[in-house]
């Protein structure tokens, strides 16, 4: 039965799908503005700063041994270190271990509220949504939160929606993360039928509508019946609806081809390379603008048989301070995220685009929690900024902060993405400079 | 894993303490509008329509908050949310609109034809069949219709010290066994219940000759043929008479659009619509008739709109201002489905909220007895069990194949059968809650069986006594909390006192290191651990957990016994816990089941399910007058489960003051 329901749902929305044209995504040639793209990578558990930092500042830098695989990209990335999340604090106040004060003020730079075992959880705006809400995008998605649904330490209580979100909507709506392939490319990808007219297209459009719009009617009827906690949650509901609403409306504007189903139940590796290979296609398709991508959560036990390692990434990321083979091991790893994040960045940089390529119109980012994944510090922060050289960034540098805080990097893209960022950034003191 | 529902700082430990949760913004006794999580949007679609679930595969995973999908402050709302809901009423309106014909389909078994495949030994018979001596053959069949189907195939046998025996399995599920005698083709029948989609017969010798025998037992197949549906299933679905009774080959009229409306309406917002609701549920139908749907289509239309509303995709309990008031009866029956099968009322619960049954005396106590004994119930073997023991957690780990090469897919399975069957046995069997611990007899299937070192012969599934005694000794517990290449007496220690004693030590400070690194020659494992330890900033918490991981210390990663640990050293499961002497997992499973605290836990955890908030402080006095009663009743689940569906956190509800 699950075989009929999917084919339905691919056969069910108000699309037709056109041969893929690679040069013409959507809205580039259309819209006066030149598109700008943002992207998250985040690596659970921390990068290990000190062992990933060159010694020398700008361009002339030699690269870490563990940072090689980012020599394929040099010209193209810059490597920002020294950065400080000044958000990190509840770790501090409570005195014990805080994956969860790090990973929430990631992209947030809000930190916990100092009660925040108790009751529901609540946050901050975070930077992709904050450049989401003033862009209003036409695209289908307004941006796109996906992860690989690694193992993880989940820490109970009512504390385990800081460690596995990063996006949030606002300070009570975190944005849930989706870890399956194939019902990402679900998503993506539903309503292709070619079968149907372009009248009985219409035809289902106007249903779908005409629900839609049911829907909120009952919602305004119950607001007025529910009390302010109850009403949170139905602004969530509503907000999901009207997105639904308006992703009815841009489908029908995208012509693309949809790729091939990712296969079911594929290993880590496997899970990751499909995940990624979705966000191109949703980048160069121009069904959103905005994408974050956890590679696992904060705590992840995620295993690397394929690199020949045994111990799992969490454990690894405590143990190197001790053992030798451990550290080795932990750097292995971080190596091998890196080049999977530059991977990415090669794949967006092989999709012609008028005037450059995918990856010059978008800002990629790669990020971690932790500077030094044993002591449960953010800073000094590491990452990478690639990508994004047709709003006249430029790589091929170390950009050696003295302590800036972070959300001064993270307004960076709000300013490559055309947003002004006042008003982001509990810390933040101005924006970091990336031309 | 660590919950801090009692968040104890641990003995002696300095300066430091867990996060407490007395500090809640909200009062006790109340909750925001629960959404629907996966479990029971699934269940409650499964209930509404009948169909076998999956509606729920596109939806985001759930937030987990006290260990628990279900939590109501927890749970939100993104943009994913309405879209994975709008797919499945998008899949359910086809479903229930499409019309089935008869089907046939047929295929010859020559060579590797299109539909068919073979495994082991057997081949082409002249290119016209299919011979087989000890491999099977698929067939790959689609179906447009749901119902009883005829699969039959022309065989034809060779003996060979009796007659081969012939096994048809459907998706993996035995359908039939024949006995071929005879060298004659001649057509083989069963009947098998099946539904739309795709399905595979296999068919294969339950006797084979050994491959060197001569003659060998042989059949030859040269064709397979499905046909139906027998029974009268040609048509609307099941699902469209069970919703549309009135009008079971379409086209209902204006008074059956009404009753369905009604009915289905009252089914899915689990209480009875009122007339403006009716009347919007109704213009929901003529803005579709409008839009251009036929008569089917604009119902089915309108019910989607009833499956997309608030009422449906959240348990809402709206007020009161102020104070506290009791539920209605509808709103206790939704509790109770909720709790007692992840899904929404059946009618029969819903008539009883009606008539007002559900507050007459032992009113609620003969709905938990239904409700326990229907097969629903098992939800709370796939929901509470599974997260309050993290049997879930069997699928995540990923043991080192380097250090574990026994270790493969067919073990985890069994482990997870053996897991279930344990819990089961609480929560759907009348055992009481000490079995989980105590029980000497489990599940055991040869793969288990071959893992624990029993005799167990064949592929019998059954319960057996292993020499093991309950879940701290189960290969799943173990291999769960074990790190990828050697066991962790760290995690099996901290799970016994966070999940079963709700009492969980906080987590480690920061820069410790947590996975000990071994050094050849400095003794056994746990005497390393145990000097890392020492330390007064780890000794605290640490105390507590690991002397409960050691006495565990005869099994590995995987859960086989040991004797030695992975340095070599002998074993000591010799352990001190509050002051008493235990020696090995039977004596601490003992130990963990006479602690007193492990009945209020049990209260602790399932009322956290049940109401799906955090139980506070606020809900002491009800947490002991439940426990007194579990306890004195014998310790059953049903005994819990009426303890606390008669209670006031479950059937009262007090004003939210929070501030969004």
């Amino acid at each position: 039965m699950r075989t009929s329901r999917r084919q339905f749902l691919r056969a069910a929305g108000a699309t037709l799908w056109l041969p893929f044209l690679p040069s013409a995504p959507g809205a580039s040639a259309a819209a006066p503005d030149p598109v700008r793209r943002a992207l998250w990578f985040y690596v659970p558990n921390g990068f290990l700063a000190s062992a990933l930092t060159p010694a020398e500042a700008g361009s002339r830098y030699t690269t870490p041994e563990p940072l090689l695989p980012l020599e394929a990209l040099r010209s193209r990335a810059t490597i920002v270190s020294g950065l400080r999340n000044l958000s990190d604090t509840a770790g501090e106040r409570y005195g014990f271990g805080s994956h969860e004060a790090c990973s929430a003020s990631l992209l947030t730079d809000v930190p916990l509220p100092s009660n925040y075992y108790a009751g529901a959880p609540r946050l901050g705006t975070s930077v992709d949504q904050f450049a989401v809400q003033r862009l209003r995008p036409s695209t289908p998605y307004a941006s796109l939160q996906l992860g690989t649904g690694e193992p993880w330490l989940h820490a109970g209580g009512n504390v385990d929606t800081y460690y596995d979100r990063l996006s949030w909507a606002n300070d009570t709506t975190p944005l849930a993360t989706l870890v399956d392939p194939r019902s990402v490319f679900g998503r993506l990808f539903a309503g292709a039928d070619p079968a149907a007219t372009a009248a009985e297209l219409e035809r289902r459009t106007v249903l779908r509508r005409s629900v839609l719009d049911a829907v909120h009617e009952r919602s305004t009827a119950l607001a007025a019946r529910l009390d302010a906690a109850d009403r949170q949650k139905l602004d969530q509901f509503t907000t999901s609806v009207r997105e639904l609403e308006q992703r009815i409306e841009g489908l029908a504007a995208v012509s693309c081809a949809p790729p091939d189903e990712p296969a079911p139940a594929l290993a880590f590796p496997d899970r990751l390379r499909a995940m990624t290979d979705l966000i191109v296609v949703a980048l160069q398709c121009d069904l959103t603008r905005v994408v974050t991508f956890a590679a696992g959560t904060t705590t992840a036990t995620t295993s690397f048989p394929f690199l020949g390692i045994s111990t799992d990434h969490h454990t690894l990321s405590h143990n190197f301070a001790y053992a030798e083979r451990d550290r080795t091991d932990y750097l292995r790893v971080q190596s091998w995220y890196v080049e999977q994040f530059v991977d990415l960045c090669l794949r967006l940089a092989e999709v012609p685009e008028p005037g450059g390529d995918l990856l010059s119109s978008t800002l990629v980012s790669l990020v971690s929690e932790f500077g030094d994944g044993s002591a449960h510090v953010a800073s000094p922060m590491w990452g990478v900024t690639a990508g994004g050289e047709s709003a006249g960034l430029r790589h091929g540098r170390h950009l050696a902060t003295a302590g800036t805080p972070h959300a001064n990097w993270l307004r960076a893209a709000l300013d490559f993405l055309g947003v002004a960022p006042d008003g982001f950034g509990t810390h933040a003191t101005g924006t970091l400079d990336l031309r | 894993m660590w919950v801090l529902i009692a968040a104890l700082g641990c003995r002696d430990a300095p300066e430091r303490s867990a996060p407490r949760t007395e500090a809640a913004p909200r009062p006790a006794g109340t909750r925001p509008a629960q959404r629907l999580d996966r479990s029971a949007f699934d269940r409650a679609l499964t209930e509404l329509f009948g169909f076998d679930g999956g509606f729920a595969a596109d939806l985001p995973p759930d937030e987990t908050a006290f260990g628990f999908d279900n939590q109501a402050a927890a749970l939100s709302v993104g943009a994913a949310h309405a879209e994975g809901w709008e797919a499945a009423t998008l899949a359910i309106a086809a479903e229930l609109l499409v019309v089935h014909d008869e089907t046939t389909e047929s295929w010859r078994v020559e060579g590797e034809g299109p539909g068919v495949s073979y495994a082991g030994d057997g081949r082409t018979l002249d290119g016209t069949s299919y011979l087989l001596f000890d491999g099977s053959i698929t067939a790959t069949l689609g179906l447009a219709a749901d119902g009883d189907f005829v699969v039959e195939a022309r065989v034809a046998g060779q003996e060979a010290l009796g007659a081969p025996v012939l096994e048809v399995e459907v998706d993996g599920q035995p359908a039939a066994t024949f006995v071929v005698t005879g060298r004659d083709f001649h057509t083989v029948a069963a009947t098998v219940a099946l539904g739309v989609g795709t399905h595979t017969t296999t068919f294969r010798i339950a006797n084979p000759s050994a491959p060197d025998a001569s003659p060998r037992r042989a059949v030859a197949v040269d064709r397979i043929t499905l046909t139906g549906p027998t029974a009268p299933e040609v048509g609307r679905s099941p699902a469209w008479r069970r919703v549309v009774p009135c009008a079971p080959a379409g086209d209902p009229s204006a008074a059956c659009t009404d009753e369905v409306l009604r009915t289905f309406g009252r089914r899915a917002w689990r209480r009875p619509l009122t007339e403006a609701e009716l009347a919007w549920a109704r213009g929901l139908v003529d803005r579709a008739s409008a839009a251009g749907a036929g008569p089917d289509e604009a119902l089915v239309t309108a019910l989607r709109g009833l499956l997309l509303s608030p009422e449906f995709l959240y348990r809402l309990e709206p007020g009161p201002d102020v104070g506290e008031r009791a539920l209605d009866g509808y709103e206790v029956a939704t509790r109770l489905a909720a709790f007692l099968w992840s899904s929404v009322p059946d009618d029969a619960l819903l008539d009883a909220a009606g008539a007002g049954s559900l507050s007459a005396p032992g009113g609620l106590e003969a709905e938990v007895y239904r409700m326990l004994a229907d097969p629903r119930a098992e939800a709370l073997v796939d929901d509470l069990a599974a997260q309050w023991f993290d049997l879930r957690d069997l699928q995540l780990v990923a043991p080192d194949p380097g250090t574990y090469p026994d270790f493969d897919e067919a073990l985890r399975a069994s482990m997870e059968e053996e897991l279930r069957h344990l819990t089961a046995g609480f929560f759907l069997g009348g055992r009481p809650l000490g079995s989980v611990l105590l029980a000497d007899a489990t599940l055991v299937d040869a793969r288990l069986a071959e893992h624990y070192r029993v005799p167990v012969t064949g592929a019998v599934a059954g319960e057996v006594f292993t020499g093991r005694t309950g879940l701290l000794e189960t290969g799943g517990f173990l291999t769960v909390h074990s790190r990828s290449d050697r066991p962790s007496a760290v995690s099996r220690g901290h799970w016994v006192l966070a999940n079963l004693l709700c009492a969980a030590p906080p987590p480690p400070p920061p820069g410790v290191n947590q996975a000990i690194a071994l050094a050849a020659d400095e003794g056994s494992v746990r005497q390393q651990e145990e000097a890392r330890r020492a330390e007064p900033t780890c000794q605290g918490c640490h105390a507590a957990m690991d002397p409960i991981g050691f006495a565990l210390g005869g099994f590995d990663g995987i859960g086989a016994t040991r004797t030695m640990d992975e340095l070599g050293w002998p074993i000591d499961a010799a352990v001190t816990l509050d002051g008493d002497a235990v020696t090995g997992g039977a004596e601490l499973a003992a130990w963990v089941a006479n602690d007193p605290r492990l009945a209020s836990c049990a209260v602790t955890q399932t009322l956290t399910f049940a109401l799906g908030r955090e139980v506070t402080p606020a809900d002491a006095a009800a947490v002991e007058a439940i426990t007194r009663r579990f306890t004195d009743e014998g310790s059953t689940f049903a005994a819990l489960a009426v303890a606390i569906v008669t209670s006031p956190p479950f059937l009262r509800k007090a004003a939210s003051t929070e501030a969004p």
